[in-house]
């Protein structure tokens, strides 16, 4: 398998830690890691001048847009690290990235409107910072199997998602 | 005031505080969802009884004996309707509304609401009107305990509410929902057992149904028929609609009831719950109406029909049974208002003060404060039961037609239809609640003949419809609403476990990465 070296945000949580995370919901079932996924999504830095009542407020903030379907949301600043992972680990992003500017620019001037309040209207610059990779462990317990982000340690069952 | 009486009424709130303590024991208050929903361990013939008890209250044994004395069989129609109401109601929204709230992390019935339909007006207007009806439906059955236990102990007004105040508010305080539920399906079995040795010793004396049947017919024939006293309803289909509608769909739409579904141990109990609230329902529901219609031949002449129970139980049983009786009309009342003063607590606390004035509360401190508040409104409720306000059980009736009118739609639709939006439903609850107050306030029943329940439930499902429909474009269900709706509707049984640690804000991801895994495999095989 060929292996690619890509931007990941920096993990919290290794195979021993998401493989805990969904024994711990059942101790009868039987858990193990099957494998990782790698999950795109542009990176934004935002900035924008909103108007207040007496005053223009500067705010910043990071946007990530989901890769593949073009979701946004803000983020905390994190940091990333470098991986070499195979290629049939990496989901590819659908997306171009005019249209995650796009899906950006729409999310984020409604984000910093509903934060501030404000119904005036302001401009967001955006600056593409590239695409960066979040890890997700799939895990098995039981009859189930799981989709575990490596970041926050939030879990969904795949079998739900395909739903 | 008999010695026998009061002996089995205080054998009876001890038992209750009993197992108010029991649940405080167990730890029912020690987190949020502890309290507020038992930590959804509640077993299927709890759920059953709790289901039906609160909804019941004592109108059963007030409103439903009185219609009976003065309507004969017509007021079978509430009856039949009731009968179907607690299976109707588990399997509409008991399954699927299990899973979508502990999906979307919702602790109350208006929590969820503001979960499936994101703003915060849908919390801020259902928290409110919710807060405002269930107050005063609260209100009602205080009134109706403290006047029971004054006509049974002989014991002073004032001091006969504070006692049905403070038992009500202590068992309550200790165990939340826990103590809630049990105490119901404990009420549950003693109002059952109550109104059954009514029956007997009525159809007894009377030498059996059809005797009865026979006497009352060769009074008045009407009595017997589908449309009441003198056909006073002949060919009222409007009528007979919303009679069936308020105790079988109308459940549907109240906050107190809805949280029934939220507090099961697991979706599947819904099934087994169904069953045990329909047996429980043909024992129990035409009871109190038979109870009424066959006073007629005990009771030719009866001051206020809605002693008819009362004073049929005191003529014809034994001290010890009549003390039973009165437990059993006790319990009709506490187990509706405990229900009501939770939830009015529990609203105030979670959905205005901890949504819209301290966002940072801990979880100990909701707990407190969701105890505060029911404190708070218990003295208010006793200070105003105090005065007595005339027409209660008219106040009983507008409140919960409201609320079902208000909320019936917003919730089915929460659980069943996927393009139900924001706008839809918010609409829809101001649509109902308004048509159904303006109704009621206007007597627009007297010319349209029909009741202000259906108008009001009509009105609230058009406008959920089409504004839903009309505004699908701007304003989008989100797409973990829309992936939570599948998942309720097609995963099958989820451990418990699972489900409870699944985050549905990582659907989309989840999806993707489903279809990508899956692709992978079928292209291995």
């Amino acid at each position: 398998m060929n292996k690619k070296p890509i931007a990941i945000i920096a993990p919290n949580f290794d195979r021993h830690a998401a493989l805990e995370r969904i024994a711990g919901l059942d101790r009868k079932a039987l858990a193990r890691v099957e494998g990782a996924v790698y999950y795109p999504y542009f990176r934004f830095a935002a900035t924008c001048r909103v108007p207040g009542l007496f005053s223009k407020r500067d705010l910043g903030a990071h946007c990530l847009v989901d890769g593949r379907r073009g979701i946004g949301a803000t983020t905390v600043a994190f940091e990333t690290i470098e991986e070499a992972v195979g290629d049939g680990e990496v989901l590819g992003a659908l997306l171009s990235a005019e249209a995650a500017r796009n899906a950006a620019q729409r999310f984020m001037t409604h984000a910093i409107s509903r934060r501030t309040r404000t119904i005036a209207r302001f401009g967001v610059e955006l600056s593409h910072c590239g695409v960066v990779y979040k890890r997700f462990w799939l895990v098995r317990g039981g009859q189930h199997r799981f989709v575990v982000d490596s970041v926050t340690g939030q879990l969904h069952d795949i079998r739900l998602a395909a739903a | 005031m008999s010695v026998t009486v009061i002996a089995f009424l205080l054998l009876y709130y001890v038992a209750v505080l009993g197992i108010g303590y029991w649940a405080m024991r167990r730890g029912a208050g020690e987190d949020l969802e502890g309290y507020l929903l038992g930590g959804r361990k509640i077993g299927p013939m709890t759920t059953a009884l709790t289901l039906q008890s609160t909804s019941m209250s004592g109108y059963m044994f007030l409103g439903a004996g009185g219609l009976g004395f003065a309507q004969g069989y017509w007021a079978l129609w509430y009856a039949a309707g009731d009968i179907g109401g607690g299976v109707l109601n588990l399997s509409v929204i008991g399954r699927r509304m299990r899973k979508l709230s502990q999906m979307m992390g919702a602790l109350t019935a208006i929590e969820y609401l503001e979960k499936r339909y994101p703003s915060p007006l849908v919390r801020l207007f259902g928290g409110t009107l919710t807060v405002f009806l269930l107050g005063f439906y609260a209100l009602a059955q205080f009134i109706a305990g403290g006047k029971g236990m004054a006509l049974v102990t002989g014991i002073p007004y004032p001091l006969a509410l504070a006692i049905a105040v403070a038992v009500i508010l202590v068992y309550t305080f200790m165990g939340g929902y826990l103590a809630v539920a049990y105490t119901d399906f404990f009420q549950s079995l003693v109002m059952l057992f109550g109104v059954l040795w009514i029956v007997v010793a009525a159809l007894s004396e009377l030498g059996g149904l059809t005797a009865a049947n026979n006497a009352i017919g060769a009074l008045d024939p009407t009595l017997l028929g589908v449309w009441g006293r003198d056909m006073g309803f002949e060919g009222q289909w409007g009528v007979v609609a919303g009679a069936l509608l308020i105790f079988s769909v109308g459940y549907m739409g109240w906050p107190h009831v809805v949280t029934r579904h939220m507090a099961m141990t697991e979706p599947a109990t819904a099934r087994s719950a169904g069953v045990y609230a329909t047996v429980w329902n043909l024992f129990f529901v035409p009871a109190p109406y038979l109870v009424g219609i066959l006073a007629i031949l005990i009771l030719p002449v009866i001051e206020d029909p809605e002693m008819a129970i009362f004073q049929v139980a005191a003529r014809l049983l034994p001290g010890a049974v009549t003390g039973l009786v009165m437990a059993a009309i006790m319990a009709a009342i506490m187990s509706t208002a405990d229900s009501l003063l939770l939830q009015t607590g529990s609203i105030a606390s979670r959905d205005l003060y901890e949504r819209f004035i301290n966002p940072e509360a801990s979880e100990k401190q909701m707990v407190w404060v969701s105890r505060g508040l029911v404190c708070a409104i218990a003295a208010v409720g006793y200070l105003v039961a105090l005065f007595e306000p005339p027409s209660v059980f008219g106040v009983v009736i507008f409140a919960t037609s409201v609320l079902g009118s208000a909320f019936l739609p917003a919730y089915v639709c929460a659980v069943w239809w996927p393009k139900a939006n924001t706008p839809g439903a918010l609409t829809s609850m101001i649509a109902g609640a308004s048509v159904s107050f303006i109704w009621e306030l206007a007597d627009l029943t007297a010319t349209t003949e029909i009741a202000p329940m259906l108008a009001g439930v009509l009105a609230s499902t058009v406008t959920m419809i089409v504004v839903s429909l009309a505004t699908q474009r701007i304003a989008p269900v989100p797409e973990h609403i829309r992936v939570a709706l599948g998942v309720a509707g097609s995963a099958g049984p989820i451990p418990a476990g699972y489900l409870a640690a699944t985050d549905f804000a990582l659907g989309p991801e989840a999806a993707e990465i489903a279809q990508a895994v899956n692709g992978n495999e079928q292209r291995h095989e």
